[in-house]
C-alpha cells in the first residue's frame, strides 16, 4: 500500500473580532493512493478549511501535509480540485474553461485543444464547447468543472462537496460518471461531502470528523463490493454503523 | 412573441438614435454655414485637442488604478497605508487644484490632463478595488489551483474578471473627463473646444457657441455609442451566471 499523502496533526483557529474558534484540531491520517476517501462530518466542522489546507490554498497553524518526501504548502500541479459551486470562469467557453490549467502550465496550443477536447468527450460535453458557463445547467457546469480538473496531470483530487448544489437525478449521474472516470485516470481522490449515502456508495474508506473543533472520530474501511447495491442489508448496516459515530 | 417583440423594440430605439444623429448633424451643418465667420477648422482642432487631453489622461488613470488597486489587493500593509491617504485626496474637487495646477505646468496641456487625470482616477480606483474586493473568492482559488501566478495571472485572470467593473469605471469617467476639460478650457486652459466656446460666446457670435455645443455632444453622442456602448455588452453578456 502506498502512502499518496500524509496529514500529519493539522490545527487551525480563526480569529474572528475578539474571540478565537478553533476550526481543526490536530487530525491526522494517511491518504492510500489511487483510493478514493471520503471525509464526512457535520457542517461547520472545518472540512473545506481542511481541504484548503491540502490544496496548498490556507495554511495551518501547526501540522503539515506531505506529498512523498515533499511538504505542501503551497497551491502546487501535483493537487487539483472541483468545487462545491462549480468555481468557473464566466468570461470563458467550456473548452476554454478546461484549457486554463494547460495553459498556465504552459503546455503548448495545440496539446492544449487536444486536451481540452478529450475531456470535455469524456465528461459527455461533445457539442458544448464553445458555450459560455450561463449557458450550461448546473450539471453540465459541474462537468466542466471534472473535465477542467481532471485534463491536468495532477494526482491528487480534490473534491469539495461536488454534487451538494445539483438536483438528485443529476447528482446521481454524475457519481456515475466519477466512477467510470476514475478507473480511466486512476487519481487519489478526496471527497468531501456531508452525505452518509453518497460516502459508502462512492469512497474505499471513510473518515468521519467530529463538530468544531473537527478532529477525527473514526475511521472506516468501506469494503462492499462494486457497482454498490444502495439498497442493500450490507450499505444500511455500514450507514447506522457510521451514522453512530457522527455527533452534531 | 416576446422574441420578436424585444427584436422589434431594438430595432425602434436603433432608428430612433440613427435620425437623432442626422437631425443633429443637419442642423450644425446648417449653422455652420449660417455662420460666415466660422472657421471649421480651428473648430475641429479645438475638439481633437480637447479629445486627446482626455484620452491620454485616461490611459494614465486606468494605468495608475490598476497598478494601486492590484498592489493595495495584495499587500494589507499597503492598503491600510494608503486608502486613508486616497479618501483624503479623493475629497478635493478637482476644479480647485487647478490654479496650482496653473502655477506649475501653465495653461497648457499638462496641466488639462493633469486636471482630468484627478477627474478619472478616484472613479477608476475605487471601482477596482470594489471589484477585486468584490470576486468570488472560489474564482479566485480556482486561479491559483490552476497554476495562475504573475504576469499570467494578471492576463488571463485579473483583467478579465475586471473588465466588466473597468468598463463601467470608463464610462463614468470620460462622462467626468468631458465636464472638466471643457469647464477647465473655459476657465484657464488656452486651447480646445471649451476655450472655443468661451471666446465665441465673449465675442458674442452666438451661432458659433451653439455649432460648438452640437458638434460636441454629436461627438460624445458617437463616443458612446460606436466604442463604449459595444463594448460594454460585449464584456457584460457572459459575467452573469
Amino acid at each position: 500500500m502506498v502512502e499518496a499523502l500524509r496529514i500529519e496533526k493539522i490545527s487551525k483557529t480563526f480569529k474572528e473580532e475578539n474571540k478565537s474558534v478553533t476550526a481543526l484540531n490536530k487530525i491526522s491520517f494517511d491518504v492510500r493512493q489511487g483510493e478514493l476517501l471520503a471525509i464526512i462530518g457535520p457542517s461547520g466542522c472545518g472540512k473545506s478549511t481542511l481541504l484548503k489546507i491540502i490544496a496548498g490554498l490556507a495554511k495551518p497553524d501547526s501540522g503539515f501535509v506531505r506529498h512523498k518526501s515533499r511538504i505542501i504548502a503551497e497551491p502546487n500541479p501535483k493537487v487539483t480540485m472541483v468545487f462545491q459551486h462549480f468555481a468557473l470562469f464566466p468570461w470563458l467557453t467550456a473548452l476554454e474553461n478546461v484549457k486554463f490549467g494547460l495553459k498556465m502550465r504552459g503546455l503548448s496550443e495545440n496539446l492544449q485543444e487536444k486536451n481540452a477536447r478529450q475531456w470535455l468527450r469524456e465528461v459527455g460535453l461533445r457539442g458544448s464547447e464553445d458555450k459560455h458557463p450561463r449557458e450550461l445547467s448546473g450539471g453540465m457546469k459541474q462537468r466542466v468543472g471534472l473535465a477542467r480538473a481532471l485534463a491536468t496531470d495532477a494526482e491528487i483530487l480534490l473534491m469539495d462537496e461536488p454534487f451538494s448544489s445539483l438536483d438528485a437525478f443529476t447528482a446521481h449521474a454524475l457519481r456515475q460518471d466519477l466512477m467510470r472516470l476514475r478507473l480511466k485516470k486512476k487519481n487519489t481522490i478526496i471527497l468531501v461531502t456531508h452525505l452518509v449515502d453518497e460516502a459508502i456508495e462512492l469512497a474505499d474508506r471513510i473518515i468521519v470528523l467530529t463538530p468544531r473543533p473537527g478532529s477525527v472520530a473514526a475511521i472506516f474501511e468501506n469494503k462492499l463490493k462494486r457497482p454498490r447495491n444502495k439498497r442493500s442489508k450490507e450499505f444500511f448496516r455500514l450507514v447506522d454503523k457510521i451514522t453512530k459515530t457522527i455527533r452534531f | 412573441m416576446k422574441v420578436p417583440s424585444r427584436w422589434m423594440r431594438r430595432r425602434l430605439a436603433s432608428v430612433v438614435t440613427t435620425i437623432f444623429i442626422l437631425v443633429a448633424a443637419i442642423v450644425a451643418l446648417a449653422l455652420i454655414f449660417k455662420s460666415a465667420k466660422l472657421d471649421t477648422a480651428k473648430m475641429f482642432l479645438a475638439v481633437i485637442a480637447s479629445i486627446s487631453r482626455i484620452s491620454v489622461a485616461y490611459v494614465l488613470s486606468l494605468g495608475a488604478a490598476l497598478l494601486f488597486a492590484v498592489m493595495m489587493a495584495k499587500s494589507k500593509l499597503l492598503e491600510n497605508l494608503l486608502l486613508p491617504v486616497f479618501d483624503l485626496f479623493q475629497s478635493i474637487p478637482g476644479l480647485a487644484i487647478l490654479p496650482l495646477a496653473v502655477i506649475y505646468f501653465g495653461k497648457g496641456n499638462t496641466t488639462a490632463i493633469f486636471i482630468i487625470f484627478l477627474a478619472m482616477f478616484w472613479t477608476m480606483l475605487f471601482t477596482i478595488i470594489g471589484t477585486l474586493k468584490g470576486l468570488k473568492e472560489d474564482l479566485s482559488e480556482a486561479a491559483t489551483i490552476f497554476g495562475a501566478t504573475g504576469w499570467k495571472r494578471f492576463r488571463y485572470f485579473t483583467m478579465p474578471a475586471l473588465l466588466p467593473a473597468i468598463i463601467t469605471a470608463s464610462i463614468i469617467s470620460w462622462g467626468a473627463g468631458w465636464e472638466i476639460i471643457i469647464a477647465a478650457e473655459i476657465i484657464g486652459i488656452s486651447t480646445g473646444i471649451g476655450a472655443f466656446l468661451n471666446t465665441a460666446s465673449e465675442s458674442g457670435q452666438t451661432s458659433l457657441v451653439v455649432v460648438g455645443i452640437m458638434v460636441l455632444a454629436i461627438v460624445v453622442f458617437m463616443i458612446n455609442k460606436f466604442i463604449w456602448l459595444p463594448l460594454l455588452h460585449k464584456t457584460t453578456k457572459y459575467q452573469t451566471e
